[in-house]
């Protein structure tokens, strides 16, 4: 909780500072553990100026049941997988789900900006002491982005968009 | 003069002690790079070097073994190839090479590289045993040669200018020309015993000598045999025309003989080079054999000594021109501008052959343009004083002779800047499960060489889909240098000609792209020489 002054510094300064043609970031950086996120995923630009033609997104594991939101013009796609740690969700187990997801078919050129949006529900164990990643992968025809950059270096040329968790706060029901 | 010639002898002979040897040509890189752990086998280890070898023996050390199984070279211009014919099973394997410079040095070395996982390597005879009486009998044997050369074949060639030769002088002639086969003989030999790393047990073996005529020394002492052949035909006949015809040939035979090894037939260009050692050493060999005859000459009846010192001094110049016009050209290719490579081993004998050739001619010149009218007048004095001055250059000629022989063991200068830059650093660098080691290749400003070899940290192999490099000088507020490696056929990453513009410690940082989702990012420091 102290270091949550800091982050929020550090997510401010990266979220405004930062102009929208530098990074793939998400529009919310701040989630709680235990409770569902609204992932969008800001594509401020495409591979230079190339367009984009695909974005993948890789769902870690601590990111449960997800589901992506399907997008006019693109083909949505997911690839599924077992958790490491099965994920209790409304009565049942669940063993496996979503680990990535990829919209691809689209033509995003690069004087236009667009949002990739899927949700999902943070574990309750997930650690909140460093940044939660989810590595991208900007497709623009024969050329590639790869936003997958976790070792949070300050200077990195590709940075993983990332959100910064805190523990969950006391709530008298879940949200939907 | 006993005494004198018994000090010569044995400083020689001290001197060829003391010498160490020193090879030429220089492993610049090999691939797979030395200790590389592989997941595929390589299909063949290809060695580079810094200028042309030749292929001497290769053994492999198969994962287990403890002996090694011979392996074929195949030189191609400055590489050697050593093709692996059936497919390698996975361990660790030690590759053991021999090859020739240029100009008949012998080199080794020791490759090790690993397919899937490293073996723990068993106890490796890996060192070679030395053997150094070979290489100062090499030293003399290669002196008597070239003493029987100049002053055998030069000699007979003396006949050329006077078919009258003093009983003396010839039978100093024909003892040299046959001491002169017979250390051309043993050169043979004791070239391949150099060649093998074999002590002088190993004359006994036929491959030995097979080696030793296989290398460019072998073809000089082919050929010395030849001028040794055509000295004594034109000491022992008696037809004018037909023994200046031999004497002839023979002088051109020695040039040929010398020329076709050593270092300066070595160095480029080599037209320019050979021709230029072929006339030094004709030139040589010409006044070099002429010297004993003359001064015996003088002892005898003006109506016998007179013509062959009045053709001898009209001819000098005609052979001293070429001498030092071509030892002009010999010395400045090898040497460069002047700089560093001016005070190498190559250039302080150098230096000092100089130092003795400027005595060396006053001498020649006082003998031809002071001494030689009033001695072809028979001026008692005159002649005294010739006779002397001609011993003193005999004398001269020895030691240079000598110092000559001493390049042997100095590299010449261009082979000294291969080796003196070091063969670049290495890094090894760890994070998470991987492990990079990163040859930097040379570790200075300018252009360099980067090779990448990675592996889990158990040693296992990777295969990721691409590794980029990041170079930032530390301190320094430079955007980092960034190059994407290419993968080579055996998995090692390489990033070729990256210019690092500032020398002082930079940071390298190698991220590899593990899979396609995951990115692994190794850093360390490396100090770059200006």
């Amino acid at each position: 909780m102290k270091k949550l002054p800091l982050f929020l510094a550090t997510a401010a300064l990266l979220a405004g500072a930062v102009p929208a043609q530098a990074h793939i970031v998400l529009q919310n950086q701040e989630a709680q553990i235990g409770t569902t996120f609204r992932a969008v995923l800001v594509v401020g630009h495409g591979c230079g100026d190339a367009a984009t033609t695909a974005v993948r997104v890789q769902i870690p594991e601590g990111f449960y049941n997800v589901r992506p939101m399907l997008k006019a013009g693109w083909t949505v796609e997911t690839v599924r997988g077992p958790y490491e740690t099965p994920f209790e969700s409304h009565g049942s187990m669940l063993e496996e789900g979503v680990k990535e997801i990829s919209w691809s078919g689209g033509e995003l050129p690069n004087d236009f900006f667009d949002e990739f949006v899927f949700r999902g529900t943070f574990g309750a164990d997930v650690p909140t002491d460093q940044p939660f990643y989810f590595p991208v992968i900007q497709t623009c025809g024969d050329t590639e982005d790869a936003w997958i950059d976790t070792s949070g270096d300050a200077d990195a040329e590709f940075p993983a968009p990332s959100v910064t968790l805190s523990p969950a706060e006391a709530s008298d029901g879940h949200h939907h | 003069m006993r005494g004198l010639a018994r000090a010569i002898v044995t400083t020689l002979l001290m001197l060829a002690g003391i010498l160490p040897t020193l090879a030429h040509a220089t492993l610049t890189g090999s691939s797979p790079p030395d200790g590389a752990v592989l997941d595929a086998a390589p299909p063949a280890l290809v060695l580079s070097f810094n200028e042309p070898v030749s292929p001497l023996t290769a053994t492999l050390i198969r994962p287990g073994e403890g002996s090694g199984e011979p392996v074929d070279l195949v030189a191609t211009g400055a590489e050697l190839r050593l093709p692996f014919n059936a497919g390698l099973d996975d361990g660790t394997y030690v590759v053991s090479w021999r090859a020739v410079s240029e100009d008949g040095h012998p080199i080794a070395g020791t490759s090790v590289f690993s397919i899937g996982e490293p073996v723990a390597e068993s106890e490796l005879e890996l060192t070679l045993p030395s053997h150094p009486e070979v290489a100062p009998l090499l030293w003399v044997s290669r002196l008597v040669l070239y003493v029987g050369l100049f002053f055998g074949v030069g000699g007979a060639a003396f006949r050329i200018l006077s078919p009258v030769l003093p009983r003396r002088a010839r039978r100093l002639a024909v003892a040299a020309s046959l001491a002169g086969t017979a250390a051309a003989v043993l050169v043979i030999g004791l070239q391949g015993l150099d060649a093998l790393g074999m002590g002088v047990a190993g004359l006994v073996e036929g491959q030995v000598w097979s080696t030793g005529l296989s290398t460019v020394y072998g073809r000089t002492s082919l050929l010395a045999h030849c001028a040794f052949v055509a000295a004594l035909l034109a000491l022992l006949l008696r037809h004018e025309l037909v023994l200046k015809l031999v004497g002839g040939a023979g002088l051109v035979l020695i040039g040929l003989a010398v020329s076709t090894s050593g270092h300066a037939s070595a160095a480029e260009p080599q037209w320019l080079m050979r021709s230029a050692l072929f006339m030094h050493i004709v030139c040589i060999a010409w006044w070099v054999g002429a010297l004993y005859p003359l001064v015996l000459l003088l002892r005898l009846e003006r109506r016998i000594a007179t013509p062959p010192l009045l053709y001898f001094s009209a001819a000098i110049p005609y052979a001293i021109v070429p001498l030092v016009a071509s030892g002009v050209v010999l010395a400045v290719v090898q040497l460069g501008w002047p700089g560093p490579a001016w005070v190498s081993g190559y250039g302080v004998i150098l230096a000092a052959k100089l130092t003795l050739l400027v005595v060396l001619f006053s001498i020649a010149s006082w003998n031809r343009w002071v001494l030689t009218a009033p001695a072809a007048a028979g001026e008692l004095k005159a002649l005294r004083h010739m006779r002397r001055g001609i011993v003193a250059e005999l004398v001269l000629v020895a030691f240079i002779l000598a110092l000559v022989a001493g390049w042997r063991f100095t590299p010449p200068p261009r082979a000294l800047a291969a080796t003196e830059r070091p063969a670049g650093v290495e890094l090894a660098l760890e994070a998470k499960n991987l492990s990079a080691k990163l040859a930097i290749n040379p570790d200075r400003v300018g252009s360099t060489d980067v090779l990448v070899t990675l592996s889990t940290a158990n040693g296992e192999p990777v295969s990721p889909r691409s590794v980029r490099l990041l170079f930032a000088p530390a301190g320094v507020d430079l955007a980092p240098l960034s190059r994407t490696a290419e993968a080579d056929a055996v998995g090692v990453w390489r990033a070729e000609d990256m210019v690092l513009p500032l020398s002082g410690p930079w940071i390298v940082e190698v991220e590899v792209r593990v899979s396609d989702f995951e990115l692994v990012k190794l850093a360390g420091e490396v100090t770059i020489s200006p």
